[in-house]
């Protein structure tokens, strides 16, 4: 019954989240469409069978994609000074800080919330279609591609924290106080949107190719 | 030998592989869903976390590390005391970040009002002003998410150190694993550097001892990330017979 080290790898369960790996109840055991199977060390769902990692991480991209235009459309937040308001785009509040002098720090909000989503969306994309392709194309890379997306999605949430801070701050009553606007909630929604987009994307899928011929 | 068995999370609790196994097909012809937990595999053979190839485990001397040669991918490494080190300070980031919501982190002071900064404070901003989903997502990247990791992590080294029964251990470090991204502890210091810098020419900003205590909290945070091997804990970390 105990087929050691020798026996293919297909025949092993590999839990993502532990790493430890398995087998199957026994071996008459015909996996169902809907039956599922937990990891016996750390008690997640182990991946079997059907495997719609591309289909969820679709719909997740599309909708960020989406929430992507009134995040940067709409205003973010709003200065008001001796009762007037301005409200301020995520563009407009980096021309601003242009415009000030501080251009280092606008460089750090332009990339993390307008370049770095933008970029998130792109590379999933990428990956998504090439993963679909079965392309062989550069597979390494592209797990590199996957690992940086992975990483960098979370530091646009600086954006947030600074609206966050600044409206903790900056209430003066009617000398100079701050307010959200709607602008901040579509942007959180991009980049939580894109970090679990970036989480169910199954990036063993970009090995898919070369596991069926080994 | 392995033994031959597993366990059901649904109603028929711990049976034998036969019965098991008839109810299984019974569930499975019906079209039911099937849970079954799969089979403990101890042995030395295992996968890369990050591309799923299979290894023999092989020791590596203390300092070294095993990398995947198909993606590169850290498979274990072999630290000097890692595990007294990760609770020395994993102690010192929960007595860090009681003090970190004690005291306040900033102060500005504008027409002889002085406004101060927690970082309750900065969570809680959202929701007065109508935006109660922030407010949530804010408590969950703030305080939840790193105490919870600070709790994980204490609970990990002393189940590992004084070898308890690995059930609680086991699940509170995949939740850890899978919520880690979402903990933004050290973006949140990003973004009060930036709101230091962005305000500084404006009006006087004065840095509370929060500040300094934050600042050590995410070194302390990083610290145990960036010592702790997974791979390690969880091999450490064997279910008991006992439990399920
Ligand atoms: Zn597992
Ligand atoms: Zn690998
Ligand atoms: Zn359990």
């Amino acid at each position: 019954m105990s087929n050691g080290s020798g026996s293919m790898p297909h025949d092993f369960l590999h839990c993502r989240v532990c790493g430890c790996l398995s087998h199957k109840p026994d071996t008459q055991y015909q996996s169902g469409k809907y039956d599922v199977l937990y990891c016996p060390r750390c008690g997640v769902k182990l991946k079997t069978g059907v495997n719609n990692s591309i289909e969820v991480t679709w719909a997740l991209l599309i909708a960020a994609a989406i929430l992507y235009i009134p995040a940067n459309l709409m205003p973010v937040m709003s200065v008001y000074m001796l009762g007037s308001g301005q409200p301020d785009t995520i563009i407009s509040g980096a021309m601003h800080l242009v415009e000030a002098g501080q251009w280092p720090l606008a460089l750090l909000i332009f990339v993390a919330s307008i370049v770095v989503p933008l970029l998130k969306l792109f590379s999933l994309g990428f990956l998504l279609v090439s993963i679909q392709r079965k392309s062989s194309w550069r597979q390494r890379d592209r797990v590199l591609l996957y690992r940086a997306t992975e990483y960098v999605g979370r530091w646009s949430m600086v954006d947030v924290f600074v609206i966050a801070i600044l409206a903790a701050l900056v209430q003066f009553g009617n000398i100079v106080r701050v307010e959200t606007n709607i602008g901040t909630l579509s942007f959180a929604a991009v980049v939580v949107l894109t970090m679990i987009a970036a989480h169910t994307l199954d990036e063993h899928l970009i090995w898919e190719v070369e596991d069926t011929d080994a | 030998m392995l033994p031959l068995f597993y366990w059901d999370r649904n109603s028929y609790g711990n049976s034998d592989t036969v019965t098991a196994s008839v109810l299984q097909l019974c569930f499975a012809s019906m079209g039911l869903v099937v849970s079954v937990v799969s089979r403990y595999r101890p042995s030395s053979v295992i996968a890369c976390g990050e591309c799923g190839k299979i290894y023999q485990y092989q020791a590596v001397l203390a300092g070294q590390e095993a990398i995947c040669l198909r993606c590169g991918g850290v498979l274990y490494r072999n630290r000097f005391r890692m595990l007294d080190s990760v609770l020395a300070l994993t102690l010192t980031g929960i007595i860090l970040f009681v003090l970190t919501n004690f005291f306040p982190l900033l102060g500005l002071k504008a027409q002889g009002m002085v406004q101060e900064l927690t970082l309750w404070k900065a969570t809680i901003t959202f929701w007065q002003q109508g935006f109660q989903l922030l407010s949530v997502l804010l408590l969950l990247n703030l305080i939840v998410f790193p105490l919870f990791e600070l709790f994980t992590l204490l609970w990990v080294m002393l189940t590992i150190r004084f070898n308890l029964s690995t059930h609680l251990a086991r699940h509170l470090y995949r939740w850890m694993q899978q919520f880690k991204p979402w903990g933004m502890l050290e973006v949140f210091m990003l973004g009060v550097l930036v709101a230091v810098v962005k305000l500084g020419d404006l009006a006087v900003l004065v840095l509370g001892p929060a500040f300094w205590s934050f600042a050590a909290l995410i070194v302390c945070m990083a610290a145990a990330t960036a010592i702790l091997d997974p791979f390690v804990v969880w091999n450490s970390l064997k279910p008991d017979d006992s439990d399920e």
